[in-house]
């Protein structure tokens, strides 16, 4: 049934589109098509609610197309025909769906057509392209602000104009001519001449022109004599008059006083009377005014509001005022701004130099000029949100409120330049640790005057900022043993002429410079304390840590491992020492402060957190990066792609970023002694490495260099505990010295040697002897001698008188002092290392027991000689030059090492 | 201008003035058809056509008289 309704119809359907014939074989298979699309089709039924959503989608589509004409024609043509009493009775449901439905599947991109081709309709067409279009420009004209309604009038008129003389289009070719070629001539021209009639100086005889030229065309020029009144007026109320020009200052400027203070009208009318010298003021605004301050705190220089004298100091220009004040109460309010512009000046003047001339200035500088270009960038971000303000216009804003937006910055200022004049006040041709040292302390006695809480912020972040050169430079130092101060501005100095293995090592390797400077550094010639008081109680430890580790290293140098050279591994785990400084002092600070501030720090410490987690993520791949390059150990991985495993750098500026952000993060809430701050922060880190150094240091040296051993050959032999070693060497010289055989150095050496290596046979060789013979007549005229002679220093006089040749005893020790010939025992071992070794350890208690002790065996030995035989030798070790010294050095050691044990 | 009358009881000016209104979309909406296809389709669509199924047909009888048409023009042009 269905299949022969469709029939006829098909093929009507495939006739009229294809223009087969129905014996073609197109149009068997096009019937073919036809009905099995239509029988045996998968397409749901008709959703009317979805057709309605597509139509009004349509017409929107329309409206954001700007065809809102065509809109409107398709809704009210939709309601129109849905609306039909066609559709009420009718046998199939919902047909008027479907027959919409249809068009839409039909519809074919209907935005982009233009709609009334002239074959159509001419007359409708036309109609509806002006009306259209009109109709359009109106909708734009409605978007803009006042082009819109300007131009929008014009239209209609000439709208108007055509639909009065559509009749005539056939008609008179004079009229037309009139009418229709002037007007299509005069509305480019209008057009044109309506854009130049925007502009300010456009004179006003072209529009006449164009309105005169044109006989039928009067209502033209009216319209552009009123559209260029109505251009200006928008210009005047839109446009910022050049208020900096003498001509616009005066005249434009009033207009926008709404409500002038009489009473300062008034005053300046009666001043006028008596000062008919000076200049009329120039009247500006406010709002002028306050974007002028900013500005002029942004960039200090000369400007519409103040200019410089002939010493180069900002001042206000004279003849300024608002209508709001007086000039002089003006002058006067400005005058609290401009020196607050001088000193910024002077600051961002030395900012730049430092940026400009880095290889002059000592790197202190360089850190104490970044922490004050942080200050100054967050100082030009907070002008730059109070301008936005004044531009938004959102509020009220007066010269009050910019004060009292300005007054903590201005407060800063103060005390920075203060502090920052103070800092810089030293000569340039001082040295470099001299300038540095006394930026440091300027800003810490600045800090720790400082009045106010907020003051005390921006000082301590800038003392901070200048504080990391000198932590870097210790850091390197104490933890890798590498002094570097390239530009000689730290407190102490290495000196060069003393190497690791000199003698003098303990003693004179470091430097501490003088912390009083008296060399006339300063421009008035006096001596001032140039170092922070809280480095002068590390700096010994310093020293002994900086000691320390280059020992080891030069120790350690020779035996570098696969893992490369001992490093402290409190750096690895920990970070650097700036970093551990400046967190500790961010606990302390934490600690000190209440609890609600501890939340406001924790919070603003999150914040900023959370602003750099993407950097950080960003950085953790690219440091697994570098340490699988650093796995594979391929130096050519890490040079073809330096961008991709260049991290060390960015390393670098990542910590140095955190540490900037974590000092710039804090904040001082409450009244502290910030030397209290800094040593509870700094001198456990320092007092605990140089205990660590210590102990690395002795363990090196006991393990490697088995100290113990030594010193207990020392003891042994030098010290004589080992009496029975000793005792056969003492036999056999005293015999060759008794009968008179000649004493040569290698054969004393080599029975040294003997006796020595039945005890200590790795340590025998070590030892040597030498002898220097005295003068033959030295001998003969002492003998002469009678008068008594000195009592040597090493003789025990408690010992001496027990016996009863006293005197004898001390002829004969001196005459054999004298006399006979210096024998001296070699033991070349680190005596440098040992004598001042105690320096480098802690808790070395005194032992002069042990001292005493060993003078006394010395005293015994010479007994003992005497006693033997009237001629002796007195036997002089080389070590006995330090003896005491050294064997209080010695037994200490010893003491400290069985106690360990 | 047909005037072309559909098989519904109205009156024939409602009809007549639906089927205008329904020409009037159609030229809005750049379906492409003409009185005489449309009133083919109403009618079909009173038959129970289903209008999506009836919309593919048309399309594809379009497509393929054009291509048709091009073959044509290209023969000829070749010729």
């Amino acid at each position: 049934m269905t299949y022969r309704k469709y029939e006829p119809l098909a093929k009507e359907l495939i006739t009229h589109l294809s223009g087969f014939k129905e014996d073609e074989e197109n149009f068997f298979r096009c019937e073919q098509y036809v009905l099995s699309n239509l029988l045996y089709h998968h397409c749901l039924d008709v959703n009317s609610h979805a057709v309605r959503r597509s139509l009004d989608g349509l017409i929107l589509k329309f409206c954001v197309h700007g065809q809102h004409n065509r809109a409107e024609n398709l809704k009210k043509l939709t309601q129109r025909f849905l609306k039909s009493p066609f559709f009420k009775d009718h046998t199939v449901l919902d047909i008027q769906w479907s027959l919409l439905s249809l068009l839409l599947h039909l519809s074919n991109n209907p935005t982009k057509f233009l709609q009334g081709s002239p074959q159509d309709n001419p007359h409708e067409v036309i109609e509806v392209d002006l009306a259209s279009s009109y109709a359009v420009q109106e909708d734009e004209v409605k978007e803009d602000f006042d082009w819109g309604a300007y131009l929008k009038e014009d239209n209609e008129e000439l709208s108007s104009r055509k639909d009065e003389s559509l009749s005539d289009w056939s008609s008179d070719e004079e009229d037309e001519g009139n009418v229709f070629g002037p007007l299509s001539i005069s509305r480019t021209q209008s057009d044109v001449s309506q854009c130049t009639l925007l502009l300010p100086a456009v004179p006003e005889g072209e529009t006449s022109k164009t309105g005169l030229a044109h006989g039928g065309a009067s209502t033209v020029g009216t319209v552009t004599k009123e559209s260029s009144h109505r251009a200006q007026s928008w210009l005047e109320a839109n446009l910022q008059p050049r208020f900096w020009c003498e001509k616009d200052s005066g005249a434009t400027s009033m207009q926008f006083n709404k409500d002038p203070n009489m009473v300062s009208k008034l005053w300046e009318e009666n001043q006028k009377w008596h000062a008919v010298d000076k200049p009329a003021p120039k009247l500006v605004s406010e709002w002028v005014v306050m974007r002028e301050i900013l500005w002029v705190l942004m960039k200090p220089a000369e400007s519409f509001l103040i200019t410089k004298d002939t010493n180069g100091v900002f001042i206000m220009r004279s003849n300024i005022t608002i209508s709001s004040l007086v000039q002089n109460a003006f002058r006067s309010y400005l005058s609290t701004i401009m020196p607050t512009v001088q000193k910024l000046e002077e600051i961002n003047k030395f900012i730049k130099r430092t940026n400009h001339e880095i290889y002059n200035f000592p790197s202190t500088y360089l850190s104490y000029a970044q922490g004050l270009n942080l200050w100054s960038q967050k100082f030009l971000e907070h002008l730059s949100k109070l301008e936005k303000d004044l531009k938004a216009q959102e509020k009220t804003c007066t010269l009050l409120w910019l004060n009292k937006e300005l007054k903590p910055w201005i407060n800063d200022v103060a005390v920075i330049y203060a502090a920052h004049m103070e800092g810089l006040s030293v000569i340039d041709t001082a040295p470099n640790w001299t300038k540095a040292t006394w930026l440091l302390r300027a800003l810490f006695e600045h800090l720790s005057s400082a009045g106010d809480m907020k003051s005390q912020t921006v000082l301590l972040r800038l003392f901070l900022h200048s504080l990391r050169y000198y932590l870097s430079i210790i850091h390197n130092w104490q933890y890798n043993g590498n002094f570097q101060d390239d530009k000689d501005e730290f407190l102490v100095k290495r000196n060069k002429d003393v190497s690791v293995g000199d003698e003098n090592y303990w003693k004179s390797a470091y430097i501490i410079k003088n912390v009083k400077c008296s060399d006339g550094c300063f421009p008035d010639q006096h001596s001032r304390k140039t170092v922070v008081p809280f480095l002068v109680p590390i700096l010994k430890s310093l020293v002994v840590v900086g000691k320390n580790r280059e020992l080891m290293a030069s120790l350690t140098s020779h035996q570098v491992s696969k893992k490369g050279i001992v490093k402290n591994p409190s750096k690895d785990d920990k970070g650097s020492l700036e970093q551990q400084f400046v967190e500790n002092v961010q606990k302390l600070l934490v600690e000190a402060s209440d609890s609600k501030q501890e939340q406001i720090v924790d919070k603003t410490e999150v914040m900023e957190n959370e602003g750099s987690v993407q950097d950080k993520i960003v950085c953790e791949v690219q440091d697994r990066l570098h340490s699988l390059a650093l796995q594979l150990d391929d130096t050519y991985l890490l040079e073809t792609h330096p961008s991709t495993f260049h991290f060390q750098d960015k390393t670098a500026n990542r910590i140095s970023d955190d540490i900037s952000r974590t000092i710039e993060g804090l904040c001082i809430n409450r009244g502290l002694s910030m030397e209290r701050i800094f040593s509870l922060a700094l001198h456990p880190l320092i007092q605990g490495e140089e205990h660590v150094s210590s102990s690395q240091l002795l363990s090196l040296l006991t393990t490697e260099y088995k100290l113990r051993d030594h010193l207990q050959l020392l003891r042994g032999v030098l010290l004589m505990e080992e009496g029975d070693v000793m005792h056969e060497f003492y036999s056999h010289l005293f015999v060759k010295i008794e009968s008179g055989d000649i004493i040569d150095s290698l054969g004393l050496t080599l029975h040294l040697q003997d006796c020595i290596s039945r005890r200590f046979p790795d340590f025998a060789q070590s030892f040597s002897v030498f002898v220097k013979q005295q003068d033959v007549g030295v001998e003969e005229d002492l003998l002469e001698q009678k008068e008594p002679l000195e009592v040597p220093d090493s003789v025990d006089l408690e010992t001496a008188w027990e016996d009863n040749d006293s005197e004898i005893l001390i002829k004969k020790l001196n005459w054999s002092e004298k006399v006979l010939d210096d024998i001296t025992v070699h033991y070349p071992v680190l005596m440098h290392c040992f004598l001042d070794l105690r320096s480098g350890l802690t808790r070395t208690p005194k032992c002069l027991s042990h001292s005493v002790f060993s003078k006394n065996v010395l005293s015994k030995l010479y007994l003992f000689s005497g006693l033997c035989s009237p001629i002796f030798n007195l036997l002089h070790f080389e070590i006995l030059k330090f003896t005491c010294h050294f064997i209080d050095h010695v037994n200490s050691l010893l003491r400290l090492f069985w106690e360990s044990m | 201008m047909e005037e072309v009358t559909m098989s519904a009881k109205g009156s024939g000016m409602t009809a007549k003035e639906t089927f205008q209104t329904l020409m009037e979309m159609s030229k809005l909406l750049n379906t492409g058809l003409d009185e005489t296809t449309l009133a083919l389709c109403v009618r079909l669509c009173e038959c129970g056509a289903n209008p999506e199924s009836l919309a593919k047909v048309i399309v594809e009888l379009r497509r393929e008289v054009a291509a048709l048409n091009m073959d044509k023009n290209q023969t000829k042009q070749g010729q």
